[in-house]
């Protein structure tokens, strides 16, 4: 990847005024994103200390992706930097990468490869050697619990086992920092607690974990920090009992991030009771819907 | 759903079927919503349009034109001809719309599956909706304006032609829809689907080289049309399920109302059993787990072992693991050595030195599917981006896999022209095809080099590795220029070669100095595969993170 030097899209921070820190795992200055008319990333600035297990949380559409791709080389900002332990990311990008291990959504792999097979191109992408990355990929199968279908199709896998191997590729070079985009979801409860296990022994040894989650209870209990971004900016940040402030975590999210409203009353809602009742034409509006 | 409990409220019986025109509707609605998306979507459907109203314009004035005649001959060939051409219509109709179009992407029993309606009013839902379509329509159309050709017939063969008309529609759609839920029923493993693409391909090429293979077998005194013959088999395609249809107008003309009876009765007959054919196998697909993996693990890393251990390797292994397991891009393969064959039946009449002509034309194959080989990666692709790995390593990687792959088969393409030919019977025999062969060989090497230059660049959406037969969306336009582009480039970069061969030519001398070719040949070949390399490299590098934005929105054409 050539060196992108993001410039400063006009109504921007001007990123100049910031300097990222050298001393964070991740330091994020003014990065700006718009698509189209939505402005997807407005001037976020966020810095993830090396060795904390930090979360990501904010609504849909928040941003949170936008920002993980930006700051691991995958989207070029309209605007503002980020480094990673002091490595400017869109200077030299392909290093940057290599810090990094960035867990692949289950459609961003070869799926017609065997789990094995897929860790192994992992690893010899990153420059490994074929010996070497076998070995870490048996150890990888062993730890998530999938060597038994070392040799199955990723296709065959089921949503769990994908999201499993996902995380495998985003470990075999060993990196010091790992970022992972929803990566409890769809995954069996004793898979997850296995990889809990894995992932806080990560954070032991000194790595960072930085993962994007909705679900609060989770970021409460394993993360150390957490970040709550919306409508494309951090609204708070900090330490997990900074952030909450001395509220469960999940509350302290509605308030920062406002949304809540009582609940609906749908007067048919009632299974039919009061005789009023989907009508064919219901249905199809309902296909209609789906359909698009 | 188990364990209804008393307190439970009854289903509500509101929810009754959706009546059949409620599918029509939906069919209709998701039309427009389409044609609304883009403005490109407007001017595809307008040139649709333009079309269908050529067709059906054309149908009219020839149905005109063939109803004034009064010569008795027209009739005789009306007689011959509209059961024959109507027969391999639908055939053709049936074929191609389990290669080409394959399922409607939406109007599939899928996306009914949770609304509870029958299987019957769901079936018929959708050949209604099927044969309201903008497809059915246009046909139905074609074949009502086509019905002033009977006139010379008398009324009653254009009320019957009125009626065939309606019937003809109705087989082809059934037909369609039998076959190709009877194929997901039947084909239901991932391999399964493979192999089937790959025959039909097959039979799909061989069914459009029929006509010149069996021209080419004809001695030049048999070639005369057979009128007598021709009339029989007529007769014959006429009482088949597909032939009956076109028969209804002559049978009224003639007045021969039992023949009449009984071609509608196989028709109707051929209508009802693919329905209910139809609906079978959607019960049956609900009623059976969904497909099962038919995919055999492997065990070990397979060409994992055999690549360079590299980046560069690693791709390469990947390709050709890919390569096996995907009948969009495996069937390129297929091609050269059915077009070596069909060549080398041809040749039987014109001259064993025909199939060299095959040969050639296959080595033009193999780098097809190579430029637009980031298209058929996908999102897949992202890993590399992902891992940061260098465009030249992946360039590298990919131009390795193809050639090991052309170069093995065109060893095989060469020892089959050989054998054929009966070149290896004589030294100059040997001299003659191995010039032919290496020619080739450079040929395939400079096309690969110009697929890796055009793919970071040239790309168009390709249908999803679970459903090869269907059209994502947007395809048509740039699947119209790209490839004509790409070929274009395939011949020019071989100008070099051509060019010693004009002058060789020209200049008397070709007879005893076609052996320079093997060197320029290569030199040309292996020129151009580099430099398309460095190339391609640059592009990607540049315009790495451009391509992985392009291949995420094909793949959200494919959903």
């Amino acid at each position: 990847m050539s060196a992108v030097s993001p410039r400063p899209a006009p109504g921007a921070p001007d990123p100049r005024l910031f300097a990222t820190d050298p001393h964070m795992a991740v330091s994020m200055r003014g990065l700006f994103k718009r698509f189209d008319d939505k402005v997807a990333v407005d001037g976020l600035s966020l810095d993830i200390p090396v060795g904390s297990f930090y979360g990501l949380v904010g609504p849909n559409g928040a941003g949170k992706t936008t920002t993980i791709n930006m700051f691991t080389g995958m989207l070029v900002p309209d605007a503002g930097t980020a480094s990673i332990l002091d490595h400017d990311v869109w200077a030299d990008t392909a290093h940057a990468k290599r810090l990094i291990g960035l867990m692949p959504q289950p459609d961003q792999i070869f799926t017609t490869l065997t789990g094995m097979q897929l860790l192994v191109y992992a690893g010899m992408l990153r420059g490994m050697g074929r010996a070497e990355a076998s070995r870490r990929g048996a150890d990888l199968l062993a730890a998530f619990d999938l060597t038994e279908s070392a040799n199955v199709m990723v296709r065959d896998y089921s949503a769990g086992m994908t999201k499993k191997i996902c995380l495998a590729t985003a470990m075999i070079h060993s990196p010091r920092i790992l970022v992972l985009d929803e990566p409890f979801e769809a995954v069996d409860p004793i898979s997850s607690a296995n990889i809990k296990d894995i992932l806080v022994e990560y954070v032991a040894t000194g790595g960072t974990v930085i993962i994007s989650s909705h679900v609060m209870a989770l970021v409460e209990r394993m993360c150390t920090h957490v970040a709550v971004i919306n409508r494309g900016r951090v609204v708070a940040a900090g330490t997990v009992d900074a952030v909450a402030a001395g509220e469960d975590l999940e509350e302290r999210f509605l308030q920062l991030v406002g949304g809540r409203h009582g609940a609906a009353h749908i007067a048919w809602l009632d299974g039919g009771e009061n005789g009023e009742s989907a009508d064919a034409d219901a249905v199809v509006a309902a296909t209609e819907g789906g359909a698009r | 759903m188990s364990g209804v409990a008393s307190g439970t409220p009854p289903a509500p019986e509101a929810m009754a079927q959706p009546p059949v025109g409620t599918f029509v509707r939906l069919r209709w609605a998701i039309t427009m919503a389409t044609i609304r998306r883009s403005v490109w979507q407007l001017v595809g459907f307008i040139v649709t349009l333009i079309i269908a109203a050529s067709c059906i314009g054309g149908a009219l004035v020839g149905g005109i034109v063939l109803g004034m005649q009064t010569d008795p001959l027209v009739g005789v060939v009306l007689r011959i001809a509209v059961p024959l051409a109507g027969a391999f219509a639908i055939l053709l109709a049936v074929i191609i719309q389990l290669m080409i179009v394959g399922e409607n992407s939406t109007m599939t029993p899928d996306n009914f599956a949770i609304y509870g309606i029958d299987d019957r009013r769901l079936t018929t839902g959708l050949v209604a909706a099927g044969l309201a379509g903008p497809t059915g329509l246009t046909f139905l159309a074609c074949l009502l304006a086509f019905a002033p050709a009977y006139a010379h017939f008398g009324a009653a063969s254009v009320a019957a032609a009125v009626l065939a008309a309606f019937v003809v529609i109705a087989t082809a759609m059934l037909c369609s829809k039998a076959l190709l839920s009877l194929f997901g029923v039947l084909v239901r493993s991932q391999a399964g689907k493979n192999m089937f693409y790959i025959v039909m391909m097959v039979v799909i090429i061989l069914l459009a080289e029929a006509p010149s293979m069996m021209m080419a077998s004809l001695d030049t005194a048999g070639a005369a049309i057979d009128v007598h013959h021709m009339a029989q088999a007529s007769s014959v395609v006429g009482w088949t399920p597909l032939g009956a249809p076109f028969m209804l107008p002559f049978d009224a003309a003639d007045g021969a109302w039992g023949a009449f009876a009984a071609h509608l009765l196989i028709a109707g007959a051929t209508c009802a059993v693919c329905w209910w054919l139809t609906m079978w196998c959607l019960h049956y697909a609900r009623t059976h787990d969904a497909a099962v993996s038919g995919g055999k693990a492997e065990k070990g890393l397979g060409m994992f072992t055999r690549m360079p251990d590299s980046p560069s390797g690693a791709v390469t292994a990947r390709l050709l693991c890919m390569l096996r397991r995907d009948p969009r891009q495996s069937v390129m393969f297929v091609m050269p050595l059915l077009i070596v064959f069909i060549f080398a039946f041809m040749g039987r009449q014109i001259g064993d030195w025909y199939v060299w002509t095959g040969m050639i034309v296959s080595c033009m194959m193999f780098a097809i599917a190579e430029a637009n080989g980031l298209g058929y990666d996908g999102r897949g692709f992202a890993m590399e981006v992902i891992c940061g790995v260098r465009a030249v390593d992946d360039r590298r990687g990919r131009a390795r896999a193809y050639v090991l792959v052309a170069t093995l088969s065109i060893i095989v393409l060469f020892v089959i022209s050989m054998a054929c030919s009966g070149f290896w019977r004589t030294p100059a025999g040997w001299l003659q095809g191995l010039t032919i062969g290496v020619c080739g060989w450079s040929w395939t090497l400079a096309t690969i080099g110009v697929a890796e230059a055009m793919n970071p660049v040239f790309m168009y959406p390709t249908p999803s590795l679970e459903k090869p037969f269907s059209t994502p969306q947007g395809r048509g336009a740039a699947q119209m220029f790209i490839p004509l582009l790409q070929m274009l480039l395939f011949v020019a970069v071989m100008i070099p070669t051509v060019g010693v061969i004009a002058g060789l030519g020209f200049g008397g001398a070709f007879d005893r100095w076609y052996p320079v070719l093997i060197p320029v040949a290569l030199a040309n070949g292996v020129g151009v595969l580099w430099l398309g390399t460095w190339l391609g490299a640059k592009l990607l590098e540049r315009r790495k993170l451009k391509v992985l934005d392009t291949l995420d929105g094909f793949a959200a054409l494919q959903q």
